[in-house]
């Protein structure tokens, strides 16, 4: 807190910069790929000769700010681009806009960026982040498809809980402790096919940043990690049809880019429309179809029946140089069923589930130092169950039951964010979210309905951060969030403080700390294998916000152009973890939850190289997590009784490899080596006779279960994977395309997910469930 | 076989898997000893069907208790159907014959092989001196005495048929043994609390117990019942309600079809939780009675007290400090519960309904 107001005062008192400043001038502007149109993120813009320089954001905006009148070279560089020089003439006080086009060299092939992170590595307070392009979410070896989620899971400091769960366990941190935006809207359940692949289709995105801890207050209500997955804008360039024809004006095609694996169906189409851009990208599992169609010709129906299909269109139209507004929408859903009948019943389960996004965003630059996004969104998650049951009886005819579950969470999010750049030196970021939720949990037993749960919060924040360069050498980034949560009476103070000093040019030291609070959770287990569904809930009144700290401490290494190392430490203490009652008791609405604490701190190391034949990353994680509950609720915390305890989170070492290999011009190779730590489990000490699940009168002796050790007391074996990819250039049917095999599991080492024991033999038998065996799989993606 | 394919992928994932020894294990659960498992269970309204269960746990190491053999001779060629219990088939409707079908002889897994009634009797420990006392003054309520069948509860006995249709027809009655009450010195209070007092040759247990009144089936308008049986019509939305103390937590309900003069066939049994609040601060539960056909019920609601419901509701717990009340006198959580319950029965006819085609 002290800290905070100290940073926060000498930002008023450093003022807007030297006496001159009226006579400095700025410019700015945007760059973009000028064949596509696509922003340029993250290009390195300088004025020869000066010193004075910046990088795009990830609009591709770049800003350089106090430069003196006179006459300049303003160089735009980026890997993959032609370096691209503009003169310029500075005017005392001059604020010059400047939109520039780069042309991509020939001799590459990816119409997609390359991170050239030089300026912001010497400019930018950035703690335990990092970005991922398209071309290295697609180059690194994957389940069928190329996934960011699991692109992510091998960055150091991230994991999965499994083969089979594409959910981030971030520093130790449940999955719902995870920010996770989609070009700023928040969505809740981004999964496929209970976690196994990720809800967002790669073609679709851009780029995607990721931020495993020591965030900035612009970002709150969660306690682990921010991932902003920005997608693409649509390529507003070369339009083929219409050429001469008026309506080519408004509306045009650019191109079209699609993917068949043995997964799914892909298409992306993107165009120019009147001062904007278009696109749209689909996707949709046909197994089902392939079966359907297959059953068909036997004259056979199938009886169950999986697919999930997803949508996503954004519209760009700029009104004017300083205005522009965003129309996106985004739709993931699955959908299952299942029917068995014979001649007196008929059973059919009907599920659907998925997350829907809208936004409009406005985004206006009143001129070089403002930028402000508004932003009204509306993302729901829905999950609808119909089971139904038609019996014939004898007696009373064909009768019928219908049970509906519904689960909703609806959530309308207004905010704004405003960018002020005071000077070359200060940049201070403010701004307020206004959050509406409804969450609902509905159930209907035949004519009758019943509300479970309904509750509709609101979460009102505001916040306000500052970039600030000390020195050519120190820069701190002091912020604060304000959060006011209905339920609550009480106000949340969320301080965070960030720096980065140069202790070389190619060395700097970084650090951060903050508060962070979240007020809603997931009542998922933590050794939940399989989630089809997460149900989210507000933190009840009587329960605190869920808490921790953040203590990040770190050094990052410039080895050369897109290849630098980082090495961090952290310590995040955790209060106020809520956890499910086990001695819950039915009559009371208010032990559902009980609280605990947990302490996460490791150490992680990333070498990345992103650049050249050879691209890739090395990360190794040490990494701990204890939790302490006290589940018996007698005021004590006991780890004889299991309250004090390393969940299933807890795998002390981890060690990925992750490397992409251009051997030739048209073949390219991709590998992934992952070693880590045994997840914990419980023993099996013995066995007894009980009722069954619930209990039964009836039968005391219905169930031979496990009299358990103590808690995650036990390790599986390692985990080891060697996934493998080969993709070449192809042109086929007159398209140009990539074909790609892929192998998981190349080695088909044997992964223990779970042990299952069978008691009823003598001795008891324990068997080894694994996870991804052998899996190979093909691709082939075209781009007409 | 059309029909099966979408589960191969299912399968192909639950394929992988390895059988281990279990010594691989061993130094998880190698200082274990064996240990008794009690549910003491006292019933408020007939205090004579008072139950106290007393059990071995048993070692993973264990080799004698499963041992693959027919040892009370009720195995027939019908149970020949190898290791996984189950008929097998050839036309894809279900699992394919499997290890020891149709060789002739018992094995591990069949139907009639390492039965309850088989395993009971040596995981009973008869052995204890059991009573119930009166928590004040110490003075004894119940005494037990140890019956070897003083239960019985009907399981599947025969083999299941393969395919979506699985199930069985037969079904064998299992009686097991424990302590039944010998002597009642005394009534039992709703307003005083108890303790079950096991004795073995190793330790001296305790487990209190709080009796609850049972529960009073009411009206619309959380009036007594006074009705033998009530009437209401199928497809009407008609509910059947009954009314418990603040202090119950959860009851258990038994459905059972009145097919003949003392002839009851099981519906279904489940357990409920309070739907709404009485007046006075009493709990209501309800059924909803559109659910099952034409035909007169036997509605049978226990309510458990407090200690025993929170057991209940929370699946039974193994070691629980919080949720097992037995202890022994060095403190130690001994498996199990102590507990009581309170039935009342309500009969209902549903009756056709003349709107229905």
């Amino acid at each position: 807190m002290h800290l905070l107001t100290i940073g926060l005062l000498l930002a008023v008192l450093a003022g807007p910069g030297p006496l001159t400043a009226q006579d400095l001038g700025r410019v700015s502007g945007y760059l973009r790929d000028g064949g596509s149109g696509e922003p340029l993120r993250y290009a390195n813009v300088v004025l020869e000769g000066t010193g004075l320089g910046a990088a795009s954001d990830v609009h591709g905006r770049y800003l350089i700010m106090d430069i003196p009148p006179g006459n300049y070279r303003l160089k735009v560089m980026m890997l993959g681009y032609a370096t691209k020089v503009q003169e310029l003439a500075m005017t005392p006080g001059g604020d010059l806009r400047l939109d520039l086009e780069l042309a991509v060299e020939a001799i590459s092939t990816e119409g997609v960026t390359v991170t050239a992170e030089r300026v912001r590595f010497e400019q930018v307070v950035e703690v335990s982040r990092v970005n991922l392009s398209l071309r290295e979410i697609k180059a690194t070896p994957a389940l069928i498809e190329a996934d960011l989620f699991r692109t992510l899971q091998l960055m150091p400091g991230v994991r999965a809980a499994n083969d089979f769960s594409s959910a981030l366990v971030v520093r130790g941190g449940s999955p719902d402790e995870n920010l996770i935006l989609l070009d700023g809207i928040e969505v809740y359940n981004p999964f496929h096919l209970g976690g196994i692949f990720s809800t967002f289709n790669t073609d679709a995105l851009a780029e995607a940043e990721f931020m495993a801890g020591g965030f900035p207050g612009q970002y709150g209500n969660r306690n682990s990690s921010v991932l902003e997955i920005t997608s693409k804008e649509g390529n507003s360039k070369g339009g083929r049809f219409f050429k001469n024809s008026q309506l080519g004006r408004y509306w045009n095609l650019s191109q079209a880019q699609g993917e068949i694996s043995l997964l799914s169906s892909k298409l992306l189409l993107e165009g120019p429309i009147l001062n904007g851009s278009w696109m749209v990208a689909w996707r949709r599992t046909y197994y089902d179809q392939l079966y359907r169609l297959y059953l068909s010709t036997q004259g056979d129906e199938p009886l169950g029946s999986y697919y999930f299909r997803d949508l996503h269109g954004k519209v760009i139209y700029n009104f004017s140089p300083t205005d522009r507004l965003i129309l996106a929408s985004y739709q993931g859903r699955d959908f299952a069923f299942l029917e068995v009948e014979d001649e007196e019943s008929d059973v059919g389960v009907n599920l659907n589930w998925g997350n829907t996004t809208r936004s409009a965003q406005w985004r206006h630059v009143p001129n070089s130092r403002f930028v402000s996004l508004l932003s009204l969104a509306n993302t729901s998650y829905n999950w609808d169950l119909d089971f139904g049951i038609t019996q014939m009886d004898t007696v009373a005819g064909e009768t019928s039951t219908d049970i509906i579950q519904t689960v909703e969470l609806r959530d309308w999010t207004l905010k704004e964010r405003l960018d002020w750049f005071v000077s070359a030196n200060h940049t201070v970021t403010t701004g307020f979210e206004l959050k509406t939720l409804s969450m609902g949990i509905r159930q209907q037993f035949g004519d009758i309905a019943f509300i479970v749960q309904d509750q509709n919060p609101y979460i009102l924040s505001a916040f306000l951060q500052d970039r600030w360069k000390l020195n050519p050498r120190l820069s701190v980034q002091p912020g604060v969030r304000l959060s006011k949560y209905e339920l609550h009476s009480n106000l949340y103070l969320e301080p965070r403080l960030g720096f980065k000093f140069m202790v070389t040019d190619d060395l700097a030291l970084k650090g951060s700390w903050g508060i962070y609070k979240q007020f809603l959770f997931t009542n998922t287990s933590d050794d939940a294998i399989l989630n089809f569904v997460d149900f989210w809930l507000p933190v009840p009144k009587a329960k605190r916000a869920q808490s921790a700290q953040h203590f990040i401490v770190g050094l990052e290494q410039w080895i050369g152009a897109g290849f630098y190392t980082s090495l961090e430490a952290y310590y995040k203490p955790y209060d106020n973890i809520l956890d499910t009652n086990p001695g819950n008791d039915p009559a009371r609405e208010d032990d559902d939850f009980i609280e605990g604490t947990a302490t996460a701190y490791g150490i992680e190391l990333l070498i990345k190289k992103s650049t050249g034949r050879l691209s890739g990353w090395v990360g190794y994680t040490y990494a701990r997590l204890e939790k302490r509950i006290d589940f018996n609720n007698d005021g004590e915390i006991v780890w004889a009784d299991g309250e004090e305890y390393s969940p299933k989170y807890d795998q002390p070492h981890t060690l990925n490899v992750v490397a992409a290999y251009r051997l030739t011009k048209k073949n390219s190779f991709g590998l992934t080596v992952s070693l880590s730590s045994g997840q914990p489990y419980t023993p099996v000490w013995g066995k007894t006779y009980t009722q069954s699940g619930l209990g039964n009168f009836l039968n005391p002796y219905a169930s031979l279960r496990t009299i358990p050790g103590r808690k995650n007391s036990a390790r599986i074996p390692t985990y080891f994977r060697l996934d493998v990819s080969w993709t070449r250039d192809v042109r086929w049917f007159w398209v140009d395309g990539k074909f790609k095999l892929q192998v998981i599991n190349a080695t088909n080492h044997f992964n223990t997910l779970i042990y299952f024991w069978n008691h009823s033999r003598s001795p008891s038998e324990v068997t080894a469930v694994g996870m991804f065996p052998f899996l190979p799989s093909l691709s082939w993606e075209f781009q007409l | 076989m059309n029909r099966v394919l979408p589960l191969l992928g299912l399968i192909l994932l639950l394929g992988c898997q390895e059988q281990l020894s279990i010594a691989e294990f061993e130094d998880e659960f190698r200082a274990y000893r064996i240990e008794l498992r009690i549910e003491a269970i006292l019933d408020v309204v007939n205090p004579w069907d008072s139950i106290v269960r007393v059990d071995r746990s048993i070692l993973i190491t264990d080799t004698t208790l499963f041992n693959g053999r027919d040892d009370d001779g009720d195995w027939t060629l019908a149970d020949d159907v190898g290791a996984d219990g189950i008929v097998g088939v050839t036309d894809g409707f279900g699992p394919p014959p499997d290890e020891g079908e149709g060789n002739g002889r018992p094995d591990p897994g069949e139907p009639h092989v390492d039965e309850l009634d088989e395993i009971l009797p040596q995981l009973h420990d008869s052995t204890a001196t059991v009573t119930l006392v009166d928590l004040e003054t110490g003075a004894p309520v119940v005494d037990f005495i140890w019956g070897s069948q003083v239960d019985s509860f009907l399981v599947a006995a025969g083999p299941l048929e393969a395919g979506f249709g699985v199930g069985t027809d037969e079904f064998e009655m299992v009686t097991y043994g424990g302590y039944h009450p010998v002597a009642i010195h005394d009534t039992i209070s709703y307003d005083k609390r108890y303790e079950f007092l096991i004795i073995t040759d190793q330790q001296r247990i305790t487990g209190p117990v709080e009796p609850l009144r049972p529960p009073t089936f009411i009206d619309d308008l959380e009036n007594p019942l006074f009705v033998d049986t009530v009437e209401v019509t199928a497809g009407s939305g008609d509910r059947l309600r009954w009314r418990t103390e603040p202090d119950a937590t959860v009851v258990w309900v038994l459905v059972e079809k009145v097919v003949g003069p003392d002839s009851l066939e099981y519906v279904i049994d489940h357990p409920a939780g309070p739907t709404s609040t009485a007046q006075d601060g009493d709990w209501i539960g309800e059924d909803i009675l559109s659910f099952f056909f034409p035909g007169l019920y036997r509605w049978t609601v226990t309510v458990p007290n407090r200690a025993y419901g929170a057991y209940f509701y929370s699946n039974l717990p193994m070691r629980d400090e919080q949720l097992s009340n037995l202890r022994d006198d060095d403190g130690n959580v001994v498996l199990g519960i102590a507990g009581s319950a309170a039935t009342r029965v309500q009969y209902v006819r549903i009756l056709e309904n003349p709107g229905s085609p």
